[in-house]
Protein backbone atom coordinates (compact mmCIF):
# COMPACT_ATOMS: atom_id res chain seq x y z
CA UNK A 1 0.00 0.00 0.00
CA UNK A 2 1.29 3.69 -0.82
CA UNK A 3 2.57 5.13 2.82
CA UNK A 4 4.19 2.35 4.17
CA UNK A 5 5.35 2.81 7.75
CA UNK A 6 3.68 6.00 7.59
CA UNK A 7 0.58 4.59 7.40
CA UNK A 8 1.27 2.52 10.35
CA UNK A 9 -0.15 4.28 13.80
CA UNK A 10 2.44 1.54 15.64
CA UNK A 11 5.54 3.14 13.31
CA UNK A 12 3.99 6.70 13.57
CA UNK A 13 3.58 6.78 17.53
CA UNK A 14 7.44 5.51 17.65
CA UNK A 15 8.88 7.70 15.13
CA UNK A 16 7.01 10.86 17.32
CA UNK A 17 7.58 10.12 20.57
CA UNK A 18 11.57 9.39 19.64
CA UNK A 19 12.15 12.14 17.21
CA UNK A 20 9.18 14.90 17.86
CA UNK A 21 8.77 14.35 21.56
CA UNK A 22 8.41 18.23 22.09
CA UNK A 23 5.17 17.59 20.64
CA UNK A 24 4.11 15.00 24.06
CA UNK A 25 2.37 12.47 21.90
CA UNK A 26 1.16 9.64 24.14
CA UNK A 27 -0.26 7.08 21.32
CA UNK A 28 -1.72 7.24 17.70
CA UNK A 29 -5.05 5.67 17.54
CA UNK A 30 -5.56 6.18 14.12
CA UNK A 31 -4.63 7.21 10.48
CA UNK A 32 -7.38 7.26 7.79
CA UNK A 33 -6.36 8.25 4.17
CA UNK A 34 -8.93 10.76 2.85
CA UNK A 35 -10.07 9.72 -0.40
CA UNK A 36 -10.06 12.97 -2.45
CA UNK A 37 -7.29 14.21 -3.44
CA UNK A 38 -4.93 13.76 -6.43
CA UNK A 39 -1.76 14.09 -5.36
CA UNK A 40 -0.30 14.30 -2.12
CA UNK A 41 -0.73 11.55 0.41
CA UNK A 42 -3.24 12.97 2.89
CA UNK A 43 -4.44 11.74 6.52
CA UNK A 44 -6.20 12.16 9.14
CA UNK A 45 -4.60 11.37 12.12
CA UNK A 46 -5.98 10.52 16.11
CA UNK A 47 -3.70 11.04 18.69
CA UNK A 48 -3.36 11.32 22.00
CA UNK A 49 -1.06 13.93 23.59
CA UNK A 50 -0.30 15.81 26.78
CA UNK A 51 -3.13 18.35 26.20
CA UNK A 52 -5.79 15.18 25.41
CA UNK A 53 -7.06 14.12 22.02
CA UNK A 54 -6.20 15.34 19.14
CA UNK A 55 -6.48 15.18 15.11
CA UNK A 56 -3.62 16.15 12.41
CA UNK A 57 -3.34 16.16 9.21
CA UNK A 58 -0.93 14.08 8.25
CA UNK A 59 0.53 15.52 4.24
CA UNK A 60 3.31 13.49 2.47
CA UNK A 61 4.92 13.50 -0.54
CA UNK A 62 3.68 10.94 -2.61
CA UNK A 63 5.30 7.68 -4.24
CA UNK A 64 3.37 8.52 -7.44
CA UNK A 65 2.22 11.63 -8.38
CA UNK A 66 0.70 14.32 -11.22
CA UNK A 67 2.00 17.20 -10.36
CA UNK A 68 5.69 16.79 -9.09
CA UNK A 69 7.90 18.38 -8.31
CA UNK A 70 6.37 17.42 -4.48
CA UNK A 71 7.86 19.80 -2.02
CA UNK A 72 6.01 19.36 1.46
CA UNK A 73 9.00 21.32 3.51
CA UNK A 74 7.89 24.57 0.74
CA UNK A 75 4.09 24.02 1.55
CA UNK A 76 5.16 23.88 4.97
CA UNK A 77 7.20 26.52 4.60
CA UNK A 78 4.57 28.72 2.56
CA UNK A 79 1.54 27.75 4.70
CA UNK A 80 3.25 29.35 7.94
CA UNK A 81 4.15 32.63 6.07
CA UNK A 82 0.50 32.99 5.10
CA UNK A 83 -0.93 31.85 7.76
CA UNK A 84 1.20 34.45 10.03
CA UNK A 85 0.01 36.82 7.01
CA UNK A 86 -3.29 36.39 8.31
CA UNK A 87 -4.76 33.65 5.90
CA UNK A 88 -6.91 30.79 7.39
CA UNK A 89 -4.36 27.90 6.93
CA UNK A 90 -3.81 24.83 8.60
CA UNK A 91 -1.11 25.35 10.98
CA UNK A 92 2.13 23.28 10.90
CA UNK A 93 2.33 21.11 13.71
CA UNK A 94 5.93 19.22 12.56
CA UNK A 95 8.16 18.90 9.52
CA UNK A 96 10.28 15.92 8.37
CA UNK A 97 12.74 16.79 5.87
CA UNK A 98 13.98 13.36 5.76
CA UNK A 99 12.26 10.78 3.43
CA UNK A 100 14.41 7.92 5.24
CA UNK A 101 12.40 8.85 8.48
CA UNK A 102 9.69 7.31 7.68
CA UNK A 103 9.48 6.55 4.09
CA UNK A 104 8.27 9.92 3.02
CA UNK A 105 8.88 13.48 3.20
CA UNK A 106 5.92 14.51 5.24
CA UNK A 107 3.96 17.19 7.49
CA UNK A 108 1.86 17.41 10.30
CA UNK A 109 -0.92 20.60 10.05
CA UNK A 110 -3.80 20.99 12.37
CA UNK A 111 -7.11 20.06 11.26
CA UNK A 112 -9.21 22.60 9.91
CA UNK A 113 -13.03 21.67 11.04
CA UNK A 114 -15.39 22.48 8.97
CA UNK A 115 -17.45 22.33 5.73
CA UNK A 116 -16.76 21.38 2.02
CA UNK A 117 -18.62 21.84 -0.83
CA UNK A 118 -18.05 20.26 -4.14
CA UNK A 119 -17.52 21.85 -7.26
CA UNK A 120 -21.28 20.47 -8.35
CA UNK A 121 -23.02 20.85 -5.32
CA UNK A 122 -26.64 20.12 -5.42
CA UNK A 123 -26.58 21.69 -1.82
CA UNK A 124 -25.76 25.21 -3.54
CA UNK A 125 -28.05 24.84 -6.76
CA UNK A 126 -31.26 24.29 -4.62
CA UNK A 127 -30.35 27.43 -2.28
CA UNK A 128 -30.12 30.77 -3.88
CA UNK A 129 -28.98 32.44 -0.93
CA UNK A 130 -26.54 30.10 0.32
CA UNK A 131 -25.08 30.39 -3.18
CA UNK A 132 -24.66 33.93 -3.72
CA UNK A 133 -23.07 34.29 0.07
CA UNK A 134 -20.87 31.59 -0.94
CA UNK A 135 -19.80 32.94 -4.33
CA UNK A 136 -19.36 36.45 -2.77
CA UNK A 137 -16.72 34.70 -0.07
CA UNK A 138 -14.95 33.18 -2.33
CA UNK A 139 -14.25 35.80 -4.37
CA UNK A 140 -13.52 37.85 -1.46
CA UNK A 141 -10.91 35.08 -0.17
CA UNK A 142 -8.93 35.22 -3.76
CA UNK A 143 -8.58 38.64 -2.91
CA UNK A 144 -7.29 38.28 0.16
CA UNK A 145 -5.03 35.98 -0.77
CA UNK A 146 -3.55 38.28 -3.62
CA UNK A 147 -3.38 40.86 -1.29
CA UNK A 148 -0.88 38.78 0.57
CA UNK A 149 2.39 40.38 0.35
CA UNK A 150 4.34 38.94 3.01
CA UNK A 151 4.47 34.74 1.16
CA UNK A 152 7.98 34.38 0.74
CA UNK A 153 8.23 33.09 -3.13
CA UNK A 154 10.32 33.99 -5.49
CA UNK A 155 9.45 36.59 -7.36
CA UNK A 156 9.66 37.24 -11.29
CA UNK A 157 10.35 40.70 -13.39
CA UNK A 158 7.15 41.04 -15.10
CA UNK A 159 3.76 39.40 -16.16
CA UNK A 160 5.75 37.55 -19.47
CA UNK A 161 8.89 36.30 -17.52
CA UNK A 162 6.25 34.37 -14.96
CA UNK A 163 3.69 32.99 -17.59
CA UNK A 164 6.82 31.93 -19.74
CA UNK A 165 8.33 30.18 -16.60
CA UNK A 166 5.65 28.05 -16.21
CA UNK A 167 4.83 27.52 -19.29
CA UNK A 168 8.46 26.03 -19.35
CA UNK A 169 7.02 23.81 -16.39
CA UNK A 170 4.54 22.45 -18.54
CA UNK A 171 6.68 22.05 -21.38
CA UNK A 172 8.93 20.16 -19.20
CA UNK A 173 6.23 17.80 -18.06
CA UNK A 174 4.54 17.14 -21.39
CA UNK A 175 8.08 15.86 -22.08
CA UNK A 176 8.20 13.50 -19.31
CA UNK A 177 4.99 12.05 -19.43
CA UNK A 178 3.98 12.41 -23.20
CA UNK A 179 3.08 8.61 -24.18
CA UNK A 180 2.09 9.86 -27.65
CA UNK A 181 2.86 12.82 -29.16
CA UNK A 182 0.34 15.83 -28.63
CA UNK A 183 1.19 18.62 -31.36
CA UNK A 184 -1.77 20.49 -30.42
CA UNK A 185 -0.43 20.71 -26.94
CA UNK A 186 3.23 21.25 -28.05
CA UNK A 187 1.70 23.77 -30.96
CA UNK A 188 0.20 25.35 -27.65
CA UNK A 189 3.10 25.71 -25.67
CA UNK A 190 5.03 27.71 -28.41
CA UNK A 191 1.92 30.31 -28.98
CA UNK A 192 1.83 30.63 -25.20
CA UNK A 193 5.53 31.19 -24.87
CA UNK A 194 5.62 33.69 -27.68
CA UNK A 195 1.95 35.97 -26.36
CA UNK A 196 3.34 35.93 -22.83
CA UNK A 197 1.51 38.71 -21.62
CA UNK A 198 2.11 42.02 -19.26
CA UNK A 199 -0.03 42.36 -16.50
CA UNK A 200 -0.23 45.05 -13.38
CA UNK A 201 1.31 43.75 -10.74
CA UNK A 202 2.46 40.47 -9.96
CA UNK A 203 0.98 38.52 -6.75
CA UNK A 204 0.26 35.49 -5.03
CA UNK A 205 -1.60 32.88 -7.09
CA UNK A 206 -2.50 29.92 -5.18
CA UNK A 207 -2.81 27.89 -8.31
CA UNK A 208 -5.88 25.58 -7.70
CA UNK A 209 -8.54 27.75 -5.82
CA UNK A 210 -12.04 25.75 -6.21
CA UNK A 211 -14.85 24.99 -3.90
CA UNK A 212 -13.13 21.48 -2.84
CA UNK A 213 -10.01 23.00 -1.18
CA UNK A 214 -12.34 25.48 0.94
CA UNK A 215 -13.15 24.42 4.29
CA UNK A 216 -16.70 26.75 5.73
CA UNK A 217 -18.28 27.50 9.36
CA UNK A 218 -20.65 29.56 9.71
CA UNK A 219 -20.65 30.62 6.30
CA UNK A 220 -17.03 32.10 6.72
CA UNK A 221 -14.13 30.10 4.85
CA UNK A 222 -11.92 29.13 7.94
CA UNK A 223 -9.71 26.76 5.45
CA UNK A 224 -7.75 26.99 2.55
CA UNK A 225 -6.20 24.20 1.36
CA UNK A 226 -3.24 22.55 -1.06
CA UNK A 227 -0.85 25.35 -1.54
CA UNK A 228 1.22 22.79 -3.62
CA UNK A 229 0.70 24.64 -7.00
CA UNK A 230 1.06 28.38 -5.49
CA UNK A 231 3.65 30.58 -7.36
CA UNK A 232 3.99 34.23 -7.77
CA UNK A 233 1.59 35.39 -11.17
CA UNK A 234 -0.37 37.35 -12.85
CA UNK A 235 -3.99 37.43 -10.81
CA UNK A 236 -5.66 36.76 -14.11
CA UNK A 237 -4.09 33.35 -14.24
CA UNK A 238 -6.17 32.14 -10.58
CA UNK A 239 -9.53 34.08 -12.37
CA UNK A 240 -8.64 31.27 -15.37
CA UNK A 241 -8.26 28.54 -13.17
CA UNK A 242 -11.55 28.75 -11.89
CA UNK A 243 -13.53 29.41 -14.84
CA UNK A 244 -11.90 25.97 -16.92
CA UNK A 245 -10.22 23.20 -15.08
CA UNK A 246 -11.57 24.42 -11.34
CA UNK A 247 -15.10 25.43 -13.05
CA UNK A 248 -17.89 25.78 -10.86
CA UNK A 249 -20.73 27.51 -9.16
CA UNK A 250 -17.81 30.25 -8.25
CA UNK A 251 -16.30 30.74 -11.97
CA UNK A 252 -15.17 34.42 -11.11
CA UNK A 253 -16.29 35.77 -13.98
CA UNK A 254 -19.41 38.37 -15.00
CA UNK A 255 -20.36 40.08 -11.62
CA UNK A 256 -17.97 37.91 -9.64
CA UNK A 257 -15.41 39.27 -11.92
CA UNK A 258 -16.41 42.92 -11.29
CA UNK A 259 -16.22 42.23 -7.76
CA UNK A 260 -13.06 40.85 -7.45
CA UNK A 261 -11.87 44.07 -9.62
CA UNK A 262 -14.00 45.78 -6.91
CA UNK A 263 -11.84 44.71 -3.94
CA UNK A 264 -8.50 44.67 -5.48
CA UNK A 265 -8.77 47.40 -7.85
CA UNK A 266 -7.19 45.39 -10.83
CA UNK A 267 -8.81 45.30 -13.78
CA UNK A 268 -9.07 42.64 -16.34
CA UNK A 269 -8.56 42.25 -19.70
CA UNK A 270 -10.28 40.03 -22.07
CA UNK A 271 -7.01 39.09 -23.84
CA UNK A 272 -5.26 37.91 -20.66
CA UNK A 273 -8.45 36.06 -19.79
CA UNK A 274 -7.91 33.76 -22.69
CA UNK A 275 -4.45 33.75 -22.36
CA UNK A 276 -4.63 32.37 -18.80
CA UNK A 277 -7.59 29.86 -19.41
CA UNK A 278 -5.46 27.91 -22.36
CA UNK A 279 -2.96 27.89 -20.38
CA UNK A 280 -4.43 26.45 -17.47
CA UNK A 281 -6.33 24.20 -19.94
CA UNK A 282 -2.65 23.35 -21.07
CA UNK A 283 -1.87 21.99 -17.97
CA UNK A 284 -5.06 20.04 -17.94
CA UNK A 285 -3.71 18.15 -20.44
CA UNK A 286 -1.18 17.52 -18.38
CA UNK A 287 -2.01 16.44 -15.91
CA UNK A 288 -4.17 13.83 -17.65
CA UNK A 289 -1.42 12.59 -19.31
CA UNK A 290 0.98 12.32 -16.40
CA UNK A 291 -1.95 10.22 -15.04
CA UNK A 292 -1.50 7.85 -18.14
CA UNK A 293 2.31 8.09 -17.43
CA UNK A 294 2.01 7.42 -14.28
CA UNK A 295 -0.08 4.18 -14.45
CA UNK A 296 2.37 2.66 -17.44
CA UNK A 297 4.83 3.27 -14.97
CA UNK A 298 3.96 1.07 -12.02
CA UNK A 299 0.76 2.94 -10.74
CA UNK A 300 -1.47 2.10 -8.98
CA UNK A 301 -4.93 4.61 -8.95
CA UNK A 302 -7.29 3.71 -11.39
CA UNK A 303 -8.54 6.73 -11.01
CA UNK A 304 -6.13 8.02 -13.25
CA UNK A 305 -7.76 6.44 -16.63
CA UNK A 306 -10.04 9.18 -15.64
CA UNK A 307 -8.13 11.70 -14.93
CA UNK A 308 -6.74 10.85 -18.01
CA UNK A 309 -9.62 10.84 -20.01
CA UNK A 310 -10.81 14.11 -18.42
CA UNK A 311 -7.01 15.70 -19.95
CA UNK A 312 -8.10 14.63 -23.67
CA UNK A 313 -11.30 16.69 -23.26
CA UNK A 314 -9.56 20.03 -23.30
CA UNK A 315 -7.21 19.16 -25.51
CA UNK A 316 -9.58 20.63 -28.75
CA UNK A 317 -10.91 23.62 -26.38
CA UNK A 318 -7.16 24.60 -26.06
CA UNK A 319 -6.46 24.82 -29.80
CA UNK A 320 -10.01 26.87 -30.00
CA UNK A 321 -9.24 29.65 -27.18
CA UNK A 322 -5.06 29.16 -28.61
CA UNK A 323 -6.93 30.36 -32.21
CA UNK A 324 -8.61 33.95 -30.71
CA UNK A 325 -5.10 34.32 -28.64
CA UNK A 326 -3.39 34.08 -32.35
CA UNK A 327 -6.72 35.88 -34.21
CA UNK A 328 -6.35 38.88 -30.95
CA UNK A 329 -2.72 39.11 -31.45
CA UNK A 330 -3.05 39.59 -35.51
CA UNK A 331 -5.12 42.10 -34.77
CA UNK A 332 -3.16 44.13 -32.62
CA UNK A 333 -0.24 44.21 -35.26
CA UNK B 1 -8.84 -21.30 -19.58
CA UNK B 2 -9.29 -22.02 -23.15
CA UNK B 3 -13.27 -22.21 -23.27
CA UNK B 4 -14.11 -18.61 -22.77
CA UNK B 5 -13.17 -16.23 -25.02
CA UNK B 6 -11.77 -13.10 -23.65
CA UNK B 7 -14.30 -10.84 -23.80
CA UNK B 8 -16.34 -13.57 -21.32
CA UNK B 9 -13.40 -13.76 -19.18
CA UNK B 10 -13.44 -10.24 -18.53
CA UNK B 11 -17.00 -10.22 -18.17
CA UNK B 12 -16.80 -13.15 -15.39
CA UNK B 13 -14.19 -10.80 -13.47
CA UNK B 14 -16.24 -7.64 -13.61
CA UNK B 15 -19.35 -8.86 -12.35
CA UNK B 16 -17.59 -11.35 -9.36
CA UNK B 17 -15.42 -7.98 -8.44
CA UNK B 18 -19.34 -6.14 -8.55
CA UNK B 19 -20.83 -9.53 -6.45
CA UNK B 20 -18.37 -10.13 -4.19
CA UNK B 21 -16.01 -7.45 -3.85
CA UNK B 22 -17.88 -4.35 -3.42
CA UNK B 23 -20.29 -5.14 -1.01
CA UNK B 24 -17.60 -5.84 0.83
CA UNK B 25 -15.52 -2.86 0.99
CA UNK B 26 -16.23 -0.51 3.28
CA UNK B 27 -13.56 1.66 2.86
CA UNK B 28 -14.36 4.02 0.02
CA UNK B 29 -10.69 4.20 -1.47
CA UNK B 30 -11.13 0.50 -2.15
CA UNK B 31 -14.70 1.42 -3.52
CA UNK B 32 -13.71 3.54 -5.83
CA UNK B 33 -10.85 1.78 -7.30
CA UNK B 34 -13.04 -1.21 -8.15
CA UNK B 35 -15.46 1.23 -10.07
CA UNK B 36 -12.51 2.34 -11.72
CA UNK B 37 -11.26 -1.24 -12.87
CA UNK B 38 -15.32 -1.86 -13.89
CA UNK B 39 -14.74 0.81 -16.35
CA UNK B 40 -11.25 -0.13 -17.58
CA UNK B 41 -12.42 -3.55 -17.81
CA UNK B 42 -15.30 -2.19 -20.34
CA UNK B 43 -13.25 -0.76 -22.21
CA UNK B 44 -10.55 -3.39 -22.77
CA UNK B 45 -13.27 -5.33 -23.33
CA UNK B 46 -14.50 -2.94 -26.39
CA UNK B 47 -10.96 -3.05 -27.89
CA UNK B 48 -11.26 -6.82 -27.92
CA UNK B 49 -14.27 -6.66 -30.32
CA UNK B 50 -13.19 -3.47 -32.11
CA UNK B 51 -9.34 -3.56 -32.23
CA UNK B 52 -6.95 -0.74 -31.21
CA UNK B 53 -8.62 2.53 -31.42
CA UNK B 54 -5.37 3.87 -32.99
CA UNK B 55 -6.27 2.09 -36.05
CA UNK B 56 -9.11 3.97 -36.82
CA UNK B 57 -7.71 7.05 -35.79
CA UNK B 58 -4.49 6.74 -37.98
CA UNK B 59 -7.11 5.83 -41.09
CA UNK B 60 -8.86 9.12 -40.19
CA UNK B 61 -5.47 10.91 -40.04
CA UNK B 62 -3.84 9.59 -43.02
CA UNK B 63 -7.15 10.21 -45.06
CA UNK B 64 -7.13 14.17 -44.24
CA UNK B 65 -3.65 14.49 -44.74
CA UNK B 66 -3.68 12.55 -48.03
CA UNK B 67 -6.71 14.92 -49.15
CA UNK B 68 -4.66 17.76 -47.92
CA UNK B 69 -1.63 16.94 -50.01
CA UNK B 70 -3.25 16.89 -52.92
CA UNK B 71 -5.72 20.30 -52.25
CA UNK B 72 -1.97 22.64 -51.19
CA UNK B 73 -0.14 20.97 -54.13
CA UNK B 74 -0.71 24.15 -56.32
CA UNK B 75 -0.37 26.57 -53.52
CA UNK B 76 2.30 25.07 -50.72
CA UNK B 77 3.90 22.56 -52.87
CA UNK B 78 6.91 22.30 -49.65
CA UNK B 79 4.02 21.33 -47.77
CA UNK B 80 2.60 18.90 -49.77
CA UNK B 81 5.79 17.65 -50.25
CA UNK B 82 6.21 17.22 -46.54
CA UNK B 83 2.57 15.72 -46.08
CA UNK B 84 3.52 13.06 -48.31
CA UNK B 85 7.17 12.45 -46.70
CA UNK B 86 4.86 12.08 -43.74
CA UNK B 87 2.60 9.39 -44.82
CA UNK B 88 5.13 7.52 -46.65
CA UNK B 89 6.99 7.08 -43.40
CA UNK B 90 3.92 5.72 -41.74
CA UNK B 91 2.96 3.73 -44.14
CA UNK B 92 6.13 1.65 -43.85
CA UNK B 93 5.03 1.12 -40.03
CA UNK B 94 2.42 -2.06 -38.51
CA UNK B 95 2.16 -1.25 -35.33
CA UNK B 96 -0.73 1.22 -34.89
CA UNK B 97 1.15 2.96 -32.16
CA UNK B 98 3.94 3.72 -33.63
CA UNK B 99 2.24 4.33 -37.15
CA UNK B 100 0.45 7.37 -34.74
CA UNK B 101 3.86 8.40 -33.29
CA UNK B 102 5.51 8.76 -36.36
CA UNK B 103 2.12 10.57 -37.51
CA UNK B 104 2.52 13.05 -34.87
CA UNK B 105 5.98 13.73 -34.97
CA UNK B 106 5.43 14.37 -38.64
CA UNK B 107 2.45 16.62 -37.70
CA UNK B 108 4.42 18.62 -35.38
CA UNK B 109 6.77 19.62 -37.52
CA UNK B 110 4.46 20.81 -40.33
CA UNK B 111 2.64 22.64 -37.55
CA UNK B 112 5.77 24.71 -36.68
CA UNK B 113 5.97 25.92 -40.30
CA UNK B 114 5.18 29.22 -41.71
CA UNK B 115 2.28 28.65 -44.31
CA UNK B 116 -0.90 29.70 -44.96
CA UNK B 117 -1.78 25.63 -45.60
CA UNK B 118 -0.80 24.33 -41.96
CA UNK B 119 -4.46 26.11 -40.76
CA UNK B 120 -5.68 23.37 -42.41
CA UNK B 121 -3.56 20.42 -40.60
CA UNK B 122 -4.41 22.29 -37.20
CA UNK B 123 -7.93 21.75 -38.53
CA UNK B 124 -7.71 18.18 -38.98
CA UNK B 125 -6.10 17.28 -35.74
CA UNK B 126 -8.38 19.47 -34.09
CA UNK B 127 -11.30 17.27 -35.35
CA UNK B 128 -9.08 14.01 -34.33
CA UNK B 129 -8.32 15.47 -30.54
CA UNK B 130 -12.75 16.66 -30.80
CA UNK B 131 -12.88 13.27 -31.63
CA UNK B 132 -10.99 11.18 -29.12
CA UNK B 133 -12.25 13.39 -26.47
CA UNK B 134 -15.67 11.93 -26.97
CA UNK B 135 -14.65 8.59 -27.68
CA UNK B 136 -12.23 8.76 -23.92
CA UNK B 137 -15.08 10.50 -22.12
CA UNK B 138 -17.27 7.14 -22.26
CA UNK B 139 -14.58 5.58 -20.63
CA UNK B 140 -14.71 8.53 -17.64
CA UNK B 141 -15.32 6.49 -14.29
CA UNK B 142 -18.15 9.13 -12.75
CA UNK B 143 -16.58 7.61 -8.77
CA UNK B 144 -13.40 8.13 -9.76
CA UNK B 145 -13.99 11.76 -11.31
CA UNK B 146 -16.24 12.59 -8.03
CA UNK B 147 -13.96 11.25 -5.44
CA UNK B 148 -11.33 12.94 -6.50
CA UNK B 149 -13.07 16.83 -6.07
Amino acid sequence: MEGGALLDPERLEQYLKADASHLGVHHVHAIERFANGLSSLSCRVEVETDSGPTTWVLRAEPDHGVIPPYDIVWESELLARVGESGLPVPGIVHVEADEHALGHRFALMTFVDGEVYQSLDHRLEDDPALKKSVQTRFVEMLARIHQTEDHGLAGFDDGPSSARALVAVCRQRLADTEIMPKPLLRHALDVLDRLAPECERLVLIHGDYRLPNLKWWDGEIVGVLDWELARVGDPVSDLAFTQTVGAGPCAVENELADYYCELTGETIDERRVVYYQTLELVKGSIIGLAGAHDLASGGTDLRLLSVAAMGATAEPIVSMLESQLELAEEMDT
Amino acid sequence: MILLDSQQILAAIGRSLETHVLPSLDDELAQTQVHAALTALAEVSHRLEHGDPYVEANTRLETGLRSLATETQGESPELAAQIETALTAAAGIDDPRERNRSLGEALTGLLGRDDPGVARVRQLLEQEASRIAGEDSTWMCTAAIESLQ
